[in-house]
């Protein structure tokens, strides 16, 4: 029976061009998202790229500079363990001139959904000071995409593939039952919750082979560069998702007489999901842990720098005081490179109480947005995509930790050999702080989104049964 | 083969039909008359199991409906006043699909095509979009589809209502066809003439009462319209 209802339902909707007409208009959306996507991504890639290469070449230049500079002090007969004056030998050109330049690489899928990359530093310079984000061309954003985001996959499949969905399922039988065509097919031996569950299948096998077809051909397009597994997962949350708005569209159609009724519930709801509710959750979330404006943190380092540079003496003595075992010089034979490392602590120790308050802050508006995102599924699949994409804040966070771990590692390497003002020899190089970032694999995703998508289903089915009771007890007429 | 056993079904405190009983052998037609509101349309939803009895019992092919309501609906056609129909399909494909949901998937095309011509329905208008067809000629698609599903019982709400006479009468040709093939046949309609004319068997229906019944010679020899006049008065005064 359920077979004859696919097969004539699929007839019907290439009858009446519903069928054509969705299909290409999905896969016209999907075509143009993932064209902006890997548009976006080569250019972001091509970026980071650079700046990769262009670190290394510089500080292979530098290294080579100071081989040759040894060579000639050989040659000269001059001793090469010495204490040396700020130049190409000092710790300081790497230490705090050069830095460490770091890469955050796309992920296989990130043409998939720009997500956080438009907003986050995905190159960074570690130094001494600190870390300062890369510019490039990908992060001249016109600021009205970064306020309404990117015609990616991800906003495809989260906002306009749930009204392609309602589009095709809004009058699932209400429109049967509002012409009287209902009572001809009931008429006949088939129950009502066989009609609507062939109606949603022919609807989903239909979507849900355009996701494939259509995500597919941008996989392929971008070389898929083993990003299979994640595709994979990817059609996973489609299918979950799309399941919700199936499962929610049934739910609506069993328990309205008007096609027109069920529509426009589904439109509200369609509101109320992906506009609404997504964005209250935002604005409680900033009312309730409001973040330390930039203001205040820009005004605080601002001051603070000023004063460290005017007290320049002072800010060193008490550096001296925190750190007893670098002592050893006298504040008269500090040079640039110690009163710099002992301002930079003292603005860091200035700032910190406002950097905290900031990182808790969000910290808890993230904790706080992870938990409400269960009222509405639309920030569920959005989480999901960005993190398929390793465009999330998950990634990001973890990046940023990995990024202060090795500020850390680099002080704690340099601030004695600043101290020491001993020269940093080619060897030196091999030895500077590494940064090895363990970016997430699919399974740490996977783990990641068990949670979100477990509860997707569960409301899923919940409106599934509910819609089935529903139906199995409707009598056409009351 | 269809049977109502002391059917009662209210709406709102609304009394539709009111006890009735009510018993139709293989290859009777009968007609059920009355005003709007009388419970005709009731008691083929009943049959139908479009609704649910208060009290009381509908049977098909001695099955109740209630209780096996798909095995009922095998044995069952249905021709409303409107026979809806998918509209961007030919009355064939409809015929297809409706034939399939009643299990009989068996059918080709040349089956079915042979049932529309049975039923009356001009070869040419076989593949048209039922969009195109007039009400007789939809008429004629659901006497296909009763034709096809081999039914027992046809059940027929108001279904001469709008034809012009010329249809009306094939219409009547096609009730007596399978009246003979043993099709047990309830038609409710207001159409007294059409009633006279192919009825074996007519019962007349008030506030959900079947307040009188006729057949056979008395049914031939009477004025069916004074009767029903006199009863539906009658009704209204008392």
């Amino acid at each position: 029976m359920l077979k004859t209802i696919l097969r004539f339902e699929a007839k019907l909707l290439r009858a009446d061009g519903t069928a054509l007409l969705t299909a290409g208009v999905f896969l016209a959306l999907i075509g143009y998202a993932g064209y902006v996507g890997i548009q976006y991504a080569d250019e972001q890639q091509a970026v980071l790229e650079t700046h990769a290469a262009q670190y290394a070449e510089r500080i292979a230049g530098i290294r080579q500079e100071v081989v040759e500079m040894e060579a000639e002090m050989i040659r000269k007969g001059e001793a090469l363990d010495t204490k040396v004056e700020l130049g190409r030998r000092h710790p300081y050109m790497v230490g705090s001139a050069q830095g460490r330049v770091i890469t955050l690489m796309p992920g296989p899928l990130s043409p998939f959904a720009v997500g956080q990359s438009d907003l986050q530093p995905n190159a960074l310079r570690v130094t001494m000071g600190g870390s300062q984000a890369l510019g490039g061309a990908a992060s001249l954003e016109n600021p009205f995409k970064l306020l309404v985001g990117h015609f990616d996959l991800a906003f495809v499949f989260v906002f306009l593939f749930p009204l392609l969905i309602l589009a095709l399922t809004f009058g699932l039988t209400a429109s049967e039952r509002e012409t009287g065509l209902l009572r001809m097919v009931l008429a006949q031996p088939v129950r009502l919750t066989t009609l609507a569950a062939g109606k949603v299948m022919v609807r989903a096998v239909l979507l849900f082979a355009c996701a494939v077809l259509g995500t597919g051909a941008v996989l392929l397009m971008t070389g898929a560069n083993g990003g299979g597994g994640r595709w994979l997962l990817w059609l996973l949350v489609v299918f979950i998702y799309g399941g919700f708005w199936m499962a929610l569209a049934a739910f609506v159609d069993s328990r309205v007489q008007r096609p027109v009724t069920g529509g426009l519930v589904l439109a509200v709801c369609w509101l109320a999901f992906v506009v609404v509710i997504p964005a209250l959750i935002n604005v409680v979330a900033s009312t309730l842990y409001p973040v330390p404006s930039r203001m205040e943190y820009v005004t605080a380092m601002r001051t603070e720098t000023s004063v460290a540079q005017q007290q320049g003496a002072a800010s060193l003595a008490q550096f001296f005081d925190d750190h007893p075992e670098l002592a050893s010089v006298e504040a008269d034979e500090a040079d640039y490179a110690m009163l710099r490392v002992a301002r930079d602590e003292r603005i860091a120790e200035a700032l910190a109480p406002v950097e905290a308050r900031f990182a808790a802050q969000k910290a808890r508006q993230q904790q706080f947005i992870r938990s409400l995102g269960y009222l509405s599924p639309a920030v569920l699949a959005q989480q999901a995509f960005l993190d398929l994409a390793d465009t999330g804040h998950a990634r990001y966070a973890a990046f940023t930790a990995t990024v202060e771990a090795l500020h850390t590692d680099w002080k704690a390497y340099f601030v004695p050999k600043y101290f020491a003002g001993l020269a940093f020899r080619p060897s030196d190089y091999d030895a500077v702080p590494a940064f090895t970032f363990s970016d997430f694999s699919t399974v740490d995703v996977l783990k990641r989104m068990a949670g979100p998508l477990t509860a997707l289903v569960l409301i899923s089915a919940l409106l599934g049964m509910v819609a089935y009771r529903r139906y199995t007890r409707t009598t056409l007429i009351a | 083969m269809l049977e109502a056993i002391d059917l009662t079904k209210t709406y709102d405190n609304t009394v539709a039909v009111d006890r009735l009983n009510l018993k139709i052998q293989p290859g009777e037609v009968y007609g059920l008359l009355g005003p709007n509101g009388a419970g005709k349309t009731t008691t083929i939803n009943l049959f139908l199991g479009f609704t649910e009895p208060n009290t009381g019992t509908a049977k098909v092919g001695g099955l109740d409906v209630q209780v096996a309501p798909l095995e009922t609906k095998r044995l069952l056609a249905y021709i409303p006043e409107q026979v809806m129909l998918y509209q961007n399909l030919s009355g064939l494909e409809n015929l297809a699909y409706f034939t399939a949901l009643a299990g009989h998937d068996h059918y080709g095309d040349t089956d079915l095509r042979g049932f529309l011509g049975q039923a009356g329905l001009q070869a040419e208008a076989h593949t048209r979009r039922v969009s195109t067809y007039s009400k007789g000629m939809r008429q004629k698609v659901g006497i296909a589809l009763a034709l096809a599903k081999e039914a027992k019982a046809l059940l027929l709400d108001e279904p001469t209502s709008g034809l012009d006479p010329s249809a009306s009468f094939e219409f009547s040709e096609l009730l007596r066809g399978l009246s003979k093939r043993g099709v047990a046949v309830l038609m409710a309609t207001h159409d007294l003439f059409r009633a006279k004319d192919v009825a074996t068997r007519v019962g007349l229906m008030h506030s959900g009462h079947l307040v009188r019944e006729l057949s056979g010679d008395e049914l031939r020899d009477a004025d069916l319209q004074a009767i029903y006049l006199e009863h539906m008065r009658g009704a209204v005064l008392a």
